[in-house]
């Protein structure tokens, strides 16, 4: 059986998620045996070249960049998951949802002790993704086919899914994600 | 403002947190708002916590730890309203005043809000001005209105002069008609004993006329079984929208309806009786206590300890257990139930609650006897009922029809015109599309088309997703927030909704609100979760194709439809289109 190519991404999200990717230890090396990296920061392969069996997003979307790299994915992967709550819900960075941009932007970079009186701006630059209005969960801009919760998801979480995906259906103990 | 203190104001009150919404109403009327003073000072007085205080004050729409203004004016929401032209009434008050709906004018004598249906629906467009309603208003009748409240007339005489005052008019009625006066003796000399009076009752068949229609005599024996003292709840509480029926017979019938919990009352061997009554009928308040007070040479009427307690504005307080709460002083948030009120209600003790009209119909039963009232209506469903009929027909009013009765021969009695759509018994009853013949010889009755006595007619003029839209709007505004299905779920459901409205929909959105819709139902704590998805099922069903005339297949299922640049114009507002 070859590989099945695997996709991730981190969005807005803290990298947590991907974190946990790596604290499966041992066990990514069995995962390896199973699945082959294709576009992620792990492979720091930035363009998809081939289309992909998993696609694993982190992190909501709160600028245009995001929701470019969201639909980018979600062209090219079978199946899409997503990975963690901020994907699901927003996370922290929803946090801001309540607040119009132009405050939460002030406050952020000139309302702060290390902001210097006419000089400190707001970084904008056209090279620079342009921040949405609030930050989205993934699944109200492309269809989601799997939400792996947590925050993060343990590592352990993510080998299971992987694995039992690739057997044929997600399926994870309850215990593993039962949170509360 | 006023300076009186609060001890001062609430004099009159027994030192008794369970009234405590009648000392808010106190201090309110006095001051305009509850201020964080006399909430400190209520608290010291009640010997209770101030947070106890402020978690009632937020939970009701007509309770204000803000000035106000001096004159709060709270539009109509209702979609009767807004088809009625509430809209352009809004627009006009904003204009003469000088603010936006939701703000006070800056002298503070204006404040301009908005609720949900406060029961005019067949007087529409209507708004209360302190808690005082004016009915049928017109662009010219606000300008007046304002120029005479500047100049400092009277509310209530600018409620006659511009001919706002609330009217009610029955087109059709076959049981109630005739007024008592106030001494009934051949009613009670024939009751005997509690126990002939349920057996009365349950041969007569009478459900509730609330909107379950659980049988009445059953309910009272059920709650005889357990010991007393045991305690008469009347639900003048009257929220669904497009029902204003019991207003009605709060108005004309009052000593029917006195006497139906006299009978409750002697039915349970009860010496305590409440009626609650809806903050939206606060008019009627003096004439009731006006009517009790007559009734009071009665023994039957004397031997028992009344009161009305005013309601604060709250749809969800119609639901019996949240309506004790509520009777209690406290938030009108639903309870768990078991255990029913029949055996847990107002502070612990064994309790009836029953509708307006069946409690004037319990009056009416004993006066006549039960066969007189099973001649009418169907085998599950005995008797007459009060329809409260609105929309676009051309004479909205009150009937009183026998159950039974098909939905042909309601838009004949009530001059329907082209209709489109029915909505029976509110936006938690049921959408009929009028259009099918055989759907309208479906019958009002328990056995096919329950209804609490909304009936609001729909013409071929009107859009059906705006009417969807209002009513999911009323249900995300009116959750009580206790339950997480029914407060986040029903913002779901409204979201999903305006997604297909706005042509963004795919197909498997359809099959997702249906999914929502059932989670919400299924998992909600009260009748107001259980039921507010009908208005997405029930007119799935009655009009797929305005459904499926929205959803676009041939876009691909996977990406949706995100305007991204509406997303992008705050950061393009702050920096500029183009970044320079
Ligand atoms: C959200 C909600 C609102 C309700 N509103 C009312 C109401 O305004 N008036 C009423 O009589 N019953 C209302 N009910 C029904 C009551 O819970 C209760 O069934 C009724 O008062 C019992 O009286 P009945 O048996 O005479 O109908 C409501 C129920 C729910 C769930
Ligand atoms: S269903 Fe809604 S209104 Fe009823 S208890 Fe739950 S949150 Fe409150
Ligand atoms: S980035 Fe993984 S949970 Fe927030």
């Amino acid at each position: 059986m070859s590989k099945k190519k695997v996709a991730t991404v981190s969005l807005a999200g803290c990298f947590g998620c991907h974190m946990s990717f790596l604290d499966m230890d041992l066990e990514l090396l069995d995962l390896i045996d199973l699945i082959q990296f294709d576009r992620s920061p792990l492979t720091d392969i930035k363009t998809f070249k081939h289309r992909v069996d998993i696609g694993l997003i982190e992190g909501g979307v709160c600028n245009d960049h995001n929701l470019h790299v969201l639909r980018d994915f979600r062209q090219h992967c079978d199946v899409l998951i997503s990975l963690g709550e901020c994907a699901i819900m927003g996370g922290l960075p929803a946090m801001r949802n309540d607040i119009p941009l132009s405050e939460c932007l002030n406050e952020a970079y000139l309302g702060v002790p290390t902001a210097i009186k006419n000089s400190t701006i707001i970084p904008h630059h056209e090279d620079l993704p342009k921040i949405l209005d609030r930050v989205y969960p993934c699944h109200e801009l492309v269809k989601i086919d799997y939400f792996l919760t947590g925050c993060p998801p343990s590592g352990e979480v993510i080998a299971l899914a992987l694995k039992s995906l690739l057997r044929g259906d997600l399926t994870i103990p309850r215990e593993l994600i039962k949170y509360d | 403002m006023n300076k009186k203190s609060v001890s001062k104001i609430v004099r009159h009150l027994p030192r008794d947190p369970t009234r405590l919404l009648d000392y808010l109403w106190a201090i309110q009327r006095a001051k305009g708002f509850i201020s964080p003073l006399d909430i400190f000072e209520l608290a010291k007085l009640l010997k209770i916590d101030e947070s106890r205080i402020k978690e009632v004050i937020t939970f009701y729409h007509f309770f204000f730890d803000k000035p106000h203004g001096e004159f709060s004016i709270f539009l109509d929401q209702s979609i009767i309203a807004k088809h009625a032209g509430i809209d352009l009434i809004e627009k006009v008050f904003e204009e003469a005043l000088g603010v936006k709906s939701g703000q006070m004018t800056d002298d503070w004598q204006f404040g301009l809000y908005k609720t949900s249906c406060i029961g005019m629906s067949d007087q529409a467009p209507a708004a209360l001005i302190n808690m005082i309603p004016f009915v049928n208003l017109t662009t010219d009748k606000v300008l007046t209105l304002i120029t005479c409240l500047k100049r400092g007339d009277e509310l209530l005489k600018l409620q006659k002069d511009l001919d706002c005052v609330p009217q009610n008019t029955v087109h059709q009625s076959l049981v109630t008609q005739d007024q008592w006066d106030q001494d009934i003796t051949s009613l009670h000399t024939q009751i005997l004993n509690p126990q002939d009076i349920i057996q009365e009752i349950i041969s007569s068949g009478l459900r509730g006329r609330g909107g379950a229609g659980f049988p009445t005599g059953k309910k009272w024996q059920l709650c005889r079984q357990y010991p007393g003292p045991r305690v008469v709840v009347c639900n003048a509480d009257e929220g669904e929208p497009g029902t204003f029926k019991d207003r009605y017979l709060l108005t004309e019938h009052a000593t029917k309806l006195f006497y139906g919990m006299a009978i409750a009352a002697k039915a349970i061997e009860s010496q305590e009786a409440y009626l609650y009554l809806r903050a939206e009928y606060t008019y009627l308040l003096d004439h009731l206590h006006f009517v009790l007070t007559k009734l009071q040479r009665d023994p039957l009427i004397r031997q028992i300890k009344w009161r009305i307690q005013l309601g604060a504005g709250a749809y969800v307080v119609g639901e019996e257990s949240a309506l004790l709460e509520s009777l209690e002083g406290k938030r009108g948030e639903p309870r768990l139930r078991p255990p029913f009120p029949v055996e847990k209600g107002y502070l612990g003790k064994p309790t009836i609650v029953n509708n307006v009209e069946t409690f004037v119909l319990v009056s009416k039963v004993l006066e006549k006897g039960f066969e007189s009232f099973r001649k009418w209506g169907t085998d599950q469903s005995a008797g007459v009922r009060w329809l409260s009929i609105s929309g676009d027909v051309s004479k909205p009013g009150l009937y009183e029809v026998p159950w039974g009765i098909r939905l042909r021969e309601v838009l004949e009695l009530c001059g329907a015109q082209s209709p489109l759509m029915i909505q029976v018994g509110g936006p938690s009853g049921e959408c009929i599309n009028a259009t099918i013949l055989s759907e309208l010889e479906r019958k009002l009755s328990f056995e096919d088309l329950p209804t609490g006595g909304s009936f609001m007619v729909f013409s071929k003029e009107r859009d059906i997703f705006t009417i969807l839209q209002n009513f999911m709007q009323f249900f995300v505004d009116e959750s009580c927030g206790n339950c997480t299905p029914c407060r986040a779920g029903n913002v779901v459901l409204n979201n999903q909704l305006k997604k297909v409205v706005d042509g963004h929909g795919r197909p498997q959105d359809l099959m997702s609100l249906t999914q929502w819709s059932h989670v919400v139902m299924k998992t909600s704590r009260c009748g107001l979760g259980m039921s507010s998805p009908r208005v997405i099922t029930t007119s799935m069903k009655a009009f797929p194709e305005i459904y499926q005339h929205k959803i676009d297949s041939s876009k691909s299922s996977l990406i949706f439809d995100f305007d991204e640049q509406k997303a992008t114009s705050d950061y393009d507002k702050i920096f500029g289109e183009n970044h320079e």
